[in-house]
């Protein structure tokens, strides 16, 4: 009995062409070409360069897509690297996300580490510990990151954004990854309330920002500005009240 | 039972607690998701806690961060059950639970040496119950079996536990919290128990050991 178990969960899973598979435990699951996977499935490493598609959830402690990944239910696990495309039904809960391709998620994504060099879209909330992006997102919910660092390269959109230290900055045009996407000169941030201990804002467009040091760089528009400690306007930004609380 | 609320902004000046550790704590789930209530005011939509829950709990975790890390501070707060296993005396040993509530227990649950998380929180709620004075002793015997058969069925989702009596029968009920009920005229509510806070206290307690 314990050895049948153990040979399960030592088996892996290749698919090369095009197959369908029920899911399961697995020590290591690599698809190249078109695979499906019915039922949810955990491993150690997945690996997919081609189209996979997932009727259930998907736990793994590694993940690499280059292709296209089609996860119906959640996804949880330790590192996903992505240079292609990840759809995600359910709740995503990793450790760290490397994201140079695109993610959408229907549900809330939950990660200690969000680095973002590609597209991130959630209909749901976005939390972690650190969020750096150098690319697009469009979060449905709340975006809560401890440290958030952004570059906005193109039209980004958060409902709420709400952390410690909040820094966002237009793209520096020098940048030597500026040659193959280039940032666009107005690309704009558009978020409705935003709320940290320490914000820094270039080119956003918000109703309400609320911290203890603000400071509001060019190309920002704000209805509001309630600070605690400090707030400073740069000259081209516009903001149309500011309170002491 | 309209439940008192504070606004982020007032609760952050009362507190003294700053924006980035609201959101930490958040995130770290030391503050549940039910309790951010989005409320539209004069100013576009602000957040809404229940007052008396949101600050007892700030209290605890400002009191006890520097004993405990995030994360099992988190553990503690989190309706889940934990994975562990008590042998039932102790739990009388430290005055956990009394020996009178044990003994009733007993009877459904087994002479079994070792109790899980759940069947603790079981005797545990019984006992509190018992030392409310509210209920006797064979009221309690049928709140065993209720909360053990039905607890399971909600998950990790918090709920409550409430006694009604009407024309001397009594009855049990577990329903999700947070919900208002209405009952016939001549029902009354004899107890209802917050079983998420008799988690976190009975945690708490074990944690003790």
């Amino acid at each position: 009995m314990n050895q049948l178990t153990s040979e399960k969960m030592n088996r892996s899973l290749t698919i090369t062409g095009s197959s369908s598979v029920m899911g399961g435990s697995y020590n290591s699951v690599k698809i190249v070409g078109e695979g499906t996977i019915e039922g949810d499935t955990s491993c150690s490493k997945l690996k997919c360069v081609g189209t996979l598609e997932v009727n259930g959830s998907v736990a793994a402690e590694r993940m690499s897509i280059v292709g296209t990944c089609d996860i119906k239910g959640g996804l949880q696990g330790g590192l996903l690297k992505t240079s292609g495309t990840v759809t995600v039904g359910g709740i995503s809960r990793l450790r760290e996300l490397n994201l140079a391709g695109s993610m959408e998620s229907k549900d809330h994504v939950y990660g200690e580490q969000i680095k973002l060099r590609g597209m991130l879209q959630t209909l749901g909330d976005c939390e972690a510990e650190v969020f750096t992006a150098k690319g697009i997102f469009e979060i449905g919910g709340l975006l809560n990151a401890g440290q958030l660092d952004i570059k906005l390269y193109r039209d980004c959109k958060a409902h709420e954004i709400g952390g410690g230290k909040i820094n966002i900055r237009k793209a520096s045009l020098l940048h030597p990854l500026s040659l193959f996407f280039k940032p666009s000169s107005s690309a704009r941030l558009t978020v409705s309330v935003m709320e940290g201990d320490h914000i820094y804002l270039e080119n956003t467009i918000a109703d309400i920002v609320r911290g203890n040091k603000v400071v509001i760089g060019p190309g920002c528009e704000i209805g509001l500005v309630e600070y605690k400690e400090h707030f400073e306007k740069k000259r081209d930004a516009v903001v149309r009240d500011n309170r002491k609380v | 039972m309209e439940e008192e609320l504070i606004s982020k902004k007032d609760l952050l000046e009362l507190t003294g607690i700053s924006y980035g550790q609201l959101y930490r704590w958040k995130r770290k789930n030391l503050l549940p998701e039910e309790w951010f209530i989005r409320k539209s005011a004069f100013t576009g939509q602000e957040t809404f806690f229940p007052k008396q829950k949101i600050l007892d709990r700030i209290d605890k975790i400002v009191h006890m961060k520097d004993d405990l890390s995030l994360d099992e501070l988190a553990d503690m707060f989190s309706p889940a059950s934990q994975a562990i296993s008590i042998p039932m005396k102790q739990l009388i040993e430290r005055n956990i639970v009394s020996l009178n509530a044990a003994k009733a227990a007993e009877a459904f649950i087994g002479q079994s040496e070792l109790y899980t998380f759940e069947q603790t929180l079981c005797v545990y709620i019984l006992d509190y119950c018992l030392q409310r004075g509210e209920i006797s002793l064979d009221e309690g015997k049928t709140l065993i079996p209720t909360f053990l058969e039905h607890y399971k069925k909600f998950k990790e989702q918090q709920c409550e536990l409430i006694l009604l009596r009407k024309m001397g029968v009594s009855v049990f009920l577990l329903v999700p919290a947070g919900g208002e009920i209405h009952f016939e005229s001549g029902v009354k509510i004899i107890l209802r128990v917050d079983v998420p806070g008799m988690i976190e206290q009975l945690k708490l307690k074990l944690m003790a050991i």
